[in-house]
């Protein structure tokens, strides 16, 4: 799997894949619907190209699985791009003093959503020259 | 030490008694010892004249009865070797006594005026025969010892005197020899020859008083020649005179032998007569001292009276001085030590006058300082605490009268459990002064006054005093107390209402919290659903619009618009919250450049369009630059959006430099708006044109105005419809205080 997508809400998993489907990477997709799956999951021995990561999550928040990310010499790699409704500038602040490798506002307008996930998607997946590829 | 009594006595004498009284002491002593040796020298010469004189006279008397006694001495010493006598007296042959007689007879005839009688006398002693006028015998022991001595003798012997009548007699007697044979002896009984005043003549060369006497050295018998008398008291002696008493007199006396007689001869001269020059001298020597004491004295008073006179008249002067009198000025026309004090003096009483006036108007001063002080005074007894002066306005104020204060105590002043504290804080200092504080007093009318005291402490007449001045502060401390309370109502006051600030306060951080969490969760859950609504609005039309009919297609698309709408609106009004919790980040903004790169962005949104836009000289201002990019963006915005109908569409910036501040305007000559609704613009979610028409949620001016606000400026829009709108707003050149 190349993608792992945290989100729990699944109007927004199924935009998220049409977004993605545009440049067909929706079938790298692995889906963790909070913050415990993702951290389970990648401490099994995936290796994403590239985590999608929501904030506003059940049980383990999208933060704190950054916050373990990043503090993970194992995971510190892999890079995250926080994927949130939230504009809130504190939020922002925080992501990336945790270690995020992007911060992207979802857009209410379908299209803005479709452009900026797939492009980001494919930015990580096919552009960014990342260790290991 | 204590003074003897003479001494303090002596202290007390002025000097004009010292003076002189120590010149007569020094004289006397002088003259006296001078006086007493010199008499003691002229006594003694005066004495050993006498008795030198004594002792000549006295030998020469003896001198004179030994003549006699001697005188007649060949007659006898013929007598003696008579033969008839000698047979007479060898045989007592009574026959040849007619001889014997007759030649006796004739013997003592020729010789009658010396001779009594001639007796024949045996070897033994015993008279034999007497011729002439009979004497009576002699005792038997002077006959022997007569015999006696002149038995181994060859010359005659006198035998002891004897008075008879008024004439003096005396044995003479011879031995009758022949050969180594006594026979017996011959003895002559004599009689003075020597007139007792020829004698005395002698004696008179030593005075009339001089004494002679006469007698036996045995001294059974004593004469002064004419009759039988007292001889000296005390055992005679030949070779020195003596002194003794005789008769209630004291004498000098010189005794002499007299020839080998065994008689004594005794002269006397009485004792005043000896000494009597020297008691003599002595009489003038002690009136000349006693003259010359008086002269000392007087000399002595004479000098201290012309130096002491003046002097006690300073004295008195002074005396005067110190009674607090006029002071005569003491004129003495000499320059001596006296004169230097008189002028000394003169100039002390000048200053002890000037001192006194001086002193006077210092009394004067501090007495009105006292009684016309507007503060109660009062002068106290530390010890017996009771009031010795009190100035009128104590009077006034505590309203006594002056007799009955000065029959107070202290004590009476307060109230009575005030006074263990008033006699703690008497006791605790001694001199100097002190300010006990505030203390109550009782006023004749029973109020208690509050009175600030001070009291100092002094000496008065010896004895310990204070001075208190009480400071009347009741209405003061009334008024402070007044103060105080409403002091401490404010405080109450201010108290409740910090605590209800703190209230609201807190009430307020609680909205603000609930607030923020509010718009977090609207960031987030309001705009999840809008985009899948919107999302899949758009993928029902992308996967089926086909089967759709137009009515359905026109329907979705209204759904999704509203939706995109909503989702615009939220994030105004999110953006709008958050300006409100802000913390700025202020420099200096070059307006210019802000405003310009807004045009370039506004062209680049809308490239089909041309719009002229102008940008003037801006000055730069202090703020945020993120914050005035989006007041300049938000105007440009709406200027474009107002201005779509116009060709060509002209928007222009610029600044208009006022006092303190600039004016920055964005000008376009778009639809315009209505001016009586102009108070609208500015407010949240106020529109002054349809939706349909100019879309907009009503929240971008609104965020305008608060961020113009919070740089300290204000914002306001002219505008006539149909012909473009000028929006305002002001910031102020230097940075806002905080």
């Amino acid at each position: 799997m190349e993608i792992l997508l945290v989100e729990d809400n699944a109007d927004d998993v199924a935009l998220t894949m049409r977004a993605l489907a545009k440049y067909n990477l929706d079938s790298l997709v692995h889906l963790a619907r909070d913050g415990v799956e993702a951290l389970t999951y990648l401490r099994t021995g995936h290796r994403p190209k590239v985590v999608l990561l929501d904030l506003k999550l059940p049980r383990l928040g999208g933060l704190e699985v950054l916050q373990e990310v990043k503090g993970d010499p194992a995971l510190r790699a892999i890079p995250i791009v926080v994927l949130t409704s939230s504009a809130e500038e504190p939020d922002v602040a925080t992501a990336y003093r945790l270690g995020a490798n992007s911060y992207i506002v979802k857009p209410v307008d379908f299209q803005q959503f479709l452009d900026a996930v797939s492009e980001a998607g494919l930015y990580w997946l096919v552009l960014n020259y990342s260790k290991g590829t | 030490m204590p003074k003897p009594r003479w001494h303090a006595a002596w202290d007390r004498l002025s000097i004009v008694t010292k003076v002189p009284l120590t010149f007569a002491v020094l004289l006397t002593l002088v003259l006296g010892s001078m006086t007493a040796a010199a008499y003691a020298v002229v006594r003694r010469s005066a004495v050993s004249a006498a008795t030198a004189q004594l002792e000549r006279v006295a030998r020469q008397m003896a001198g004179v009865l030994a003549e006699e006694i001697e005188s007649d001495g060949p007659m006898l010493r013929v007598l003696v070797t008579e033969p008839a006598i000698r047979d007479y007296l060898r045989r007592g042959d009574r026959a040849e006594g007619e001889a014997v007689q007759a030649l006796l007879r004739e013997y003592v005839a020729a010789r009658e005026d010396r001779l009594f009688s001639v007796e024949l006398w045996s070897r033994s002693g015993e008279r034999l025969l007497s011729v002439g006028e009979e004497q009576p015998p002699l005792p038997a022991e002077q006959a022997r010892i007569l015999v006696r001595e002149t038995e181994p003798a060859t010359g005659a012997r006198t035998g002891p005197v004897r008075l008879a009548g008024e004439t003096l007699a005396y044995p003479v007697a011879r031995a009758v020899i022949e050969g180594e044979s006594l026979y017996g002896f011959v003895v002559e009984r004599r009689r003075f020859t020597t007139a007792p005043d020829e004698l005395r003549e002698r004696s008179a060369l030593l005075g009339a008083s001089a004494h002679l006497l006469l007698g036996r050295r045995d001294g059974t018998l004593w004469t002064d020649l004419r009759t039988k008398t007292d001889g000296p008291p005390v055992a005679v002696r030949l070779d020195a005179p003596q002194r003794y008493e005789r008769h209630g007199e004291e004498v000098l006396a010189r005794s002499v032998a007299v020839g080998s007689a065994p008689w004594v001869l005794t002269l006397e001269m009485p004792w005043p007569d000896v000494v009597g020059a020297a008691t003599r001298f002595l009489y003038a020597a002690l009136a000349l001292s006693t003259v010359l004491v008086a002269a000392g004295a007087a000399v002595g008073s004479t000098l201290s009276r012309q130096n002491t006179l003046p002097i006690k008249r300073v004295t008195e002067a002074a005396e005067l001085m110190a009674q607090g009198r006029p002071v005569p000025r003491v004129m003495l026309d000499r320059e001596d030590e006296i004169g230097r004090l008189a002028s000394s003096f003169n100039r002390m009483a000048d200053q002890v006058e000037h001192g006194r006036e001086h002193l006077e108007q210092l009394v004067e001063r501090y007495r009105l300082l006292f009684e016309e002080n507007p503060v109660p005074m009062w002068l106290f007894d530390l010890e017996t605490l009771s009031i010795l002066d009190v100035n009128e306005s104590a009077i006034q104020r505590y309203g006594w009268t002056r007799e009955e204060v000065l029959r107070m105590n202290l004590r009476d002043m307060r109230p009575p459990e005030d006074v263990p504290d008033f006699l703690a804080s008497l006791t605790s200092t001694g001199d100097g002064w002190e300010r006990p504080g505030t203390k109550r007093h009782w006023r004749k009318d029973g109020s208690l006054l509050e009175v600030e005291v001070t009291r100092h402490y002094f000496w008065l007449d010896g004895r310990r005093v204070g001075l208190t001045a009480a400071l009347d502060v009741t209405a003061r401390r009334a008024a402070e107390r007044a103060v105080e309370e409403s002091e401490q109502a404010l405080r109450r006051a201010n108290a409740a209402l910090e605590a209800r600030v703190q209230e609201r306060t807190a009430a307020l951080q609680a909205t603000n919290q609930e607030l923020e969490a509010f718009s977090y969760s609207v960031s987030h859950d309001l705009r999840a659903p809008l985009r899948a609504i919107v999302g899949f609005s758009n993928i029902l039309q992308e996967d089926h619009g086909a089967e759709l009919s137009p009515e359905a297609r026109q329907h979705l698309e209204t759904i999704a618009r509203n939706a995109r709408q909503m989702g615009q609106l939220i994030d105004d009004l999110l953006r709008f919250s958050r300006m409100g919790r802000h913390v700025m980040t202020t420099g200096t903004v070059d307006m210019a450049a802000v405003a310009a790169e807004v045009a370039e962005e506004a062209r680049r949104q809308d490239p089909q369009r041309y719009v002229e836009i102008v940008v003037g000289a801006l000055p730069p201002v202090w703020g945020e630059r993120s914050l005035l990019r989006q007041v300049f963006a938000n105007f440009i915005e709406n200027s474009m959006k107002f201005t779509r109908d116009r060709s060509p569409a002209r928007i222009e910036v610029g600044a208009v430099p006022r006092d303190g501040e600039v004016v920055y305007f964005v000008r376009d000559n778009g639809v315009g708006f209505d001016m009586r609704y102009s108070d609208k613009l500015f407010g949240v979610f106020q529109r002054l044109h349809r939706t349909e028409d100019f879309p907009g949620t009503g929240v971008g001016l609104a965020l305008v105005k608060r961020i113009v606000a919070r740089h300290g400026g204000r914002v306001w829009a002219e505008s006539e419809e149909g012909k473009g709108a000028t929006f305002y707003f002001s910031l102020p050149r230097e940075p806002r205080r905080a």
